[in-house]
């Protein structure tokens, strides 16, 4: 598959990772510039420095050929700006973190696939532990 | 005085032991050798040495720490002030006998002495010695022992032995050893010698069990593993066995390997990792590649195939080592340019090897395919430089990418000043493409030649090659830095930095 991945932070290089690992192609778009740099460095994979808006910028990561989208990032209008443009652009398989949980309904009218408030599956996680210290893992 | 000039001249007083300490080791190779005549000069050269050396060592002996740009000055002066005593034995010796072959009685002539002193310390290999086995043994063993000692450099050899308290990671940089095996300096430092030490007696085992007699397998190992050059036979390699020839190769490029990768060799037995950088890979492809053109050249223009001749001759360029199988003169001008160019790059960093090096080759190359992505990537895509599994910034880069250029642009430029100054001073009629190989060969520390180095050459000409070799040696910058010394503007900069122990 070709996946485009909106965000180069821990979990959108994570992703980018678990994605290359299993054979597909990935690029990534990332505005920040020293996190787009610190992406390469652990990734070896395309990425693009700009901001979601920017006028093409979908268009250059080659979205008539991708898959899937996935976007990562931490800032909900980011995410959102995304996958309605890569709606819009015609693309069916989008999928989004969503970090506000109060913004899970304007995702699932996009008719995407999202993992809502991904800090509270975390902290489930970790309060599971707590509960049941006999099956920590590492 | 200064206070740097009295850290630099302390130091270089440290450093001037190590002539000592060889010509005082060599009385014994004298006496062996049976060769009374000998043990007068190198008496005295060891005696005048330690004597200069104590003395500036006595004088000096509370400066300050050591700083880059004093080590770089240090390792500089140490290059001129070294093969200087270097040169007394040959100037003592040969005055000392009052009969002799030619070859030594040209030793009267102070500039050959010092050429040939000049051409040892660097491990270049070019000799005004027409017949080197017509030398006595003393002298014979004194050419490779000055190679032996240069390979490795006398500082690093000096931090062996001694490990003084002066930021030494620092000498060893300005050394153009780059490359860290062990995070701690004096250990690196003698891990170096050791392996230096194993494979210099190796070498002259090996050549020995190939049918070498002794005496020309340990001058021969000694001088092939600095990737020196000197022979003690009247035709340098010409007159070995194919199977001793193959050896020399072998170890020809086992001293253009670097010091790091030897020891991930050795004590690490990564072998399939130790060839995986670029700078052995590097070496690997352009040892078969340019073997084949060289040999495609030769097929062109003498109508035979050279197989051995070809190989030997491109890898001793290559290595910088020297030595010679063939007349390089009765070959092609392109076969000469192409064997110019094999010295002009050179072996690895980090090893015995002179010329520009292969890291700041590959550095270029790579510099040349990111150049091409920059051109043909998307508007915000960002490259990825990565170099031997690391990726690094686009500082970082740029700065490798900038030191390595300016020392290729520097390296042409000497060679071409050089090349000028030598039209004025060959005789006429030689052509254009052996002063260019001669020159070429001095400056990467190598030692082939077309016939343009002989006792004859005028004396001006001797010097030129001579500051080519040192300033070949010293990778141009830290000369540059010695003759800016006087002026005070860098002085006076070193003087107000903070020490560079990290």
């Amino acid at each position: 598959m070709y996946i485009i991945i909106v965000g180069a932070g821990p979990l959108g290089v994570r992703l980018g990772q678990l994605a290359i690992d299993d054979g597909h192609n990935v690029v990534l778009i990332e505005e920040n510039e020293s996190r787009a740099r610190r992406g390469l460095t652990e990734l070896n994979a395309q990425i693009l420095r700009a901001d979601i808006d920017e006028e093409g910028i979908l268009e250059e990561a080659k979205i008539g050929r991708a898959d899937a989208l996935i976007a990562t990032s931490e800032d909900d209008r980011t995410n959102l700006m995304a996958v309605a443009l890569a709606k819009v652009a015609g693309l069916e398989r989008l999928i989004a973190v969503v970090n506000n949980p109060s913004n899970r309904e304007v995702f699932a009218r996009l008719e995407v696939a999202t993992l809502p408030d991904p800090h509270r599956v975390i902290a489930e996680r970790l309060f599971h532990f707590l509960q049941r210290p006999e099956t920590d893992e590492a | 005085m200064p206070a740097v000039t009295r850290t630099i001249l302390r130091d270089l007083g440290l450093i001037i032991h190590i002539p000592g300490a060889m010509a005082l080791f060599s009385v014994l190779i004298a006496l062996l050798a049976g060769e009374r005549f000998a043990v007068f000069p190198f008496l005295f050269t060891g005696a005048l040495a330690i004597l200069i050396g104590q003395t500036l060592y006595r004088l000096f002996q509370a400066s300050a720490r050591t700083r880059l740009p004093h080590a770089m000055v240090l390792a500089s002066l140490s290059w001129l002030v070294v093969p200087l005593l270097g040169s007394l034995p040959f100037l003592l010796i040969s005055t000392q006998v009052g009969e002799g072959p030619e070859t030594l009685l040209a030793f009267r002539e102070p500039w050959n002495a010092l050429f040939e002193a000049f051409s040892g310390f660097t491990s270049t290999g070019l000799t005004v010695a027409v017949s080197p086995d017509e030398l006595p043994r003393s002298l014979q063993w004194w050419r490779s022992f000055m190679e032996w000692v240069g390979g490795i450099g006398v500082i690093v050899l000096m931090l062996i032995i001694l490990d003084p308290a002066s930021d030494a990671y620092r000498l060893y940089r300005s050394e153009g050893r780059e490359k860290k095996i062990l995070p701690n300096l004096s250990a690196t430092v003698r891990i170096m010698g050791r392996i230096y030490f194993t494979y210099t007696l190796l070498a002259i085992l090996l050549l020995r069990v190939l049918g070498v007699p002794w005496w020309e397998a340990l001058n021969h190992g000694m001088t092939s593993i600095s990737t020196g050059g000197f022979t003690i036979t009247g035709e340098s390699i010409a007159g070995y066995s194919v199977a001793v020839r193959l050896a020399m190769m072998a170890l020809m490029v086992l001293g253009a390997i670097s010091f790091a990768t030897h020891f991930r060799l050795l004590f690490e037995r990564k072998w399939l990792e130790s060839w995986q950088g670029l700078q052995p890979r590097a070496l690997l492809l352009l040892l078969i590649g340019g073997t084949l053109f060289l040999l495609l050249e030769n097929r062109w223009f003498l109508e035979e195939w050279l197989w051995m001749d070809s190989m030997f001759q491109w890898t001793s360029a290559l290595t910088t080592s020297g030595f010679s199988t063939a007349t390089i003169a009765s070959w092609s001008p392109t076969a000469q340019l192409l064997l110019t160019l094999a010295m002009v790059i050179g072996g690895s960093a980090g090893s015995t090897a002179g010329g520009i090096k292969l890291n700041r080759i590959t550095v270029i190359y790579k510099g040349l395919i990111w150049r091409f992505k920059r051109t043909t990537s998307l508007p915000h895509e960002l490259i990825r430089y990565e170099v031997d599994g690391e990726v690094l910034t686009e500082g970082e880069i740029g700065r490798r990418i900038e030191a390595a250029g300016i020392l290729v642009a520097l390296w042409f430029l000497l060679l071409l000043l050089g090349v000028i100054a030598l039209l004025h001073m060959v005789p006429p009629g030689t052509p254009l493409n052996e002063i260019v190989f001669e020159a070429s060969s001095a400056l990467s520390s190598v030692g082939l030649s077309t016939g343009i180095t002989a006792p004859e050459l005028a004396w001006q000409g001797k010097l030129t090659l001579i500051m080519l070799m040192w300033m070949g040696r010293l990778e141009i910058i830290p000369v540059f830095i010695l003759f800016t010394w006087p002026v005070g503007r860098m002085r006076d900069a070193v003087e107000q930095r903070m020490p560079i122990g990290d």
